[in-house]
């Protein structure tokens, strides 16, 4: 186990730019000390992809990413063989016989990133992002290789990993996933972070940026939040309003520079037309009246 | 805390749960234990956040499961003053 205790997780993490909040270290701890994978959910925004990518960081790991989608299947998510290779180098060898057993070695496999996380000398952290939009059989085959961690490519036999992937699964909740697989794994919610925990980030994330406005903003999207929006901000959002902001020479907020920068923060054209004018002059109000 | 006392305060507050249905299987509970095992018992949020993770799996469940915590463990209703003296 690479962290004494969750302080200890903490500042590694805070070191790899990343500020959870105890929940999350928590978690992160739990499931590395309990090697149980951990299942984050949250809404979109709330930093779920981004804790696996600071982990990775803080543990000196690699980081491989399977990104799920409708239809991924074991080519995809697995391994697939080269025809293209395979049929050259039948090809080539046209004058002699070919061997199958050369035609299906390691060399003609393309390696995708379940098996590249299975084959990896080096720690690893699994990162299998939002696997919800992934296919219920797909989720069965992965139930199944969390439980054993080998692969087996019948013409090259079993592959075993020397050491267990650290796994984090992040899911939007566009489905409820199987009971088999929440089972095996440790659960998180993750909340959007305090106004106090954005303020911090805003100023770790965005050097040289105005107190004053990193608390202005932070409270600015979490009224927001409040809000019956198609797409409510997330973190990266406020970080990246921050910096524009910030770049603007800004250092507070009025109902003029939102305006003017309101689109780095909301990202539909409904909910921009929905925070404006009246609305939006009072959000500002209330953000600087905190 | 005795060892053994966790355990039974532990696998009781399991029973609390399925009363307010939140379904708990053996296996989580002693993932509860393990994970209460490697975290500061004196700070009550890593004891929240370890029981709600290792116990609770679906979003859906965690209101319930915080009404659970707080009868239970922070003596908010029904709760003797043993029990709460036990945790602190």
């Amino acid at each position: 186990m690479p962290f004494a205790s969750i302080d200890d997780l903490e500042s590694a993490l805070a070191r790899a730019s990343y500020l959870p909040d105890r929940g999350l270290s928590t978690a992160l701890y739990l499931s590395l000390t309990l090697e149980k994978p951990l299942l984050l959910e949250g809404e979109a925004g709330v930093g779920k992809t981004e804790a696996a990518k600071s982990i990775a960081t803080a543990l000196g790991a690699r980081l491989i990413r399977l990104q799920c989608y409708e239809g991924l299947d074991v080519a995809h998510a697995v391994y697939e063989w080269n025809y293209a290779r395979q049929l050259l180098h039948i090809r080539a060898a046209q004058e002699g016989t070919v061997d199958e057993a050369e035609l299906f070695g390691p060399e003609f496999l393309i390696r995708r990133p379940l098996l590249e996380a299975v084959e990896a000398d080096e720690p690893v952290v699994l990162l299998i992002d939002e696997i919800d939009r992934a296919d219920e059989e797909f989720e069965a085959f992965l139930l199944e290789l969390l439980s054993d961690f080998q692969i087996t490519v019948p013409e090259l036999g079993t592959i075993v990993a020397k050491q267990r992937p650290y796994v984090i699964l992040t899911s939007n909740r566009t489905r409820e996933l199987h009971d088999a697989l929440k089972r095996r794994c440790l659960f998180h919610w993750i909340s959007h972070p305090t106004i106090e925990k954005e303020i911090e980030i805003v100023k770790l994330r965005v050097p040289g940026v105005p107190e004053r406005l990193a608390a202005e903003a932070a409270a600015f999207v979490a009224e927001l939040r409040l809000l019956d929006l198609q797409k409510p901000p997330g973190v990266a959002e406020t970080i990246d309003w921050a910096r524009a902001l910030t770049a603007l020479g800004t250092r507070e907020l009025d109902a003029e520079n939102v305006q003017l920068t309101l689109g780095s923060v909301l990202k539909y054209h409904e909910d921009l037309l929905s925070v404006r004018d009246e609305a939006l002059a009072g959000l500002v109000a209330t953000a600087r009246a905190r | 805390m005795p060892a053994d006392a966790v355990v039974r305060h532990i696998v009781t507050f399991g029973r609390v749960l399925r009363e307010v249905g939140v379904e708990v299987g053996p296996g989580r509970v002693a993932d509860a234990l393990r994970g209460l095992d490697s975290v500061e018992l004196a700070r009550q949020d890593d004891v929240y956040w370890t029981l709600r993770q290792t116990l609770v799996s679906r979003r859906e469940d965690l209101e319930s499961f915080d009404i659970a915590f707080d009868s239970w463990f922070l003596g908010a209703a029904g709760v003797q003053p043993k029990q709460r003296a036990a945790e602190s």
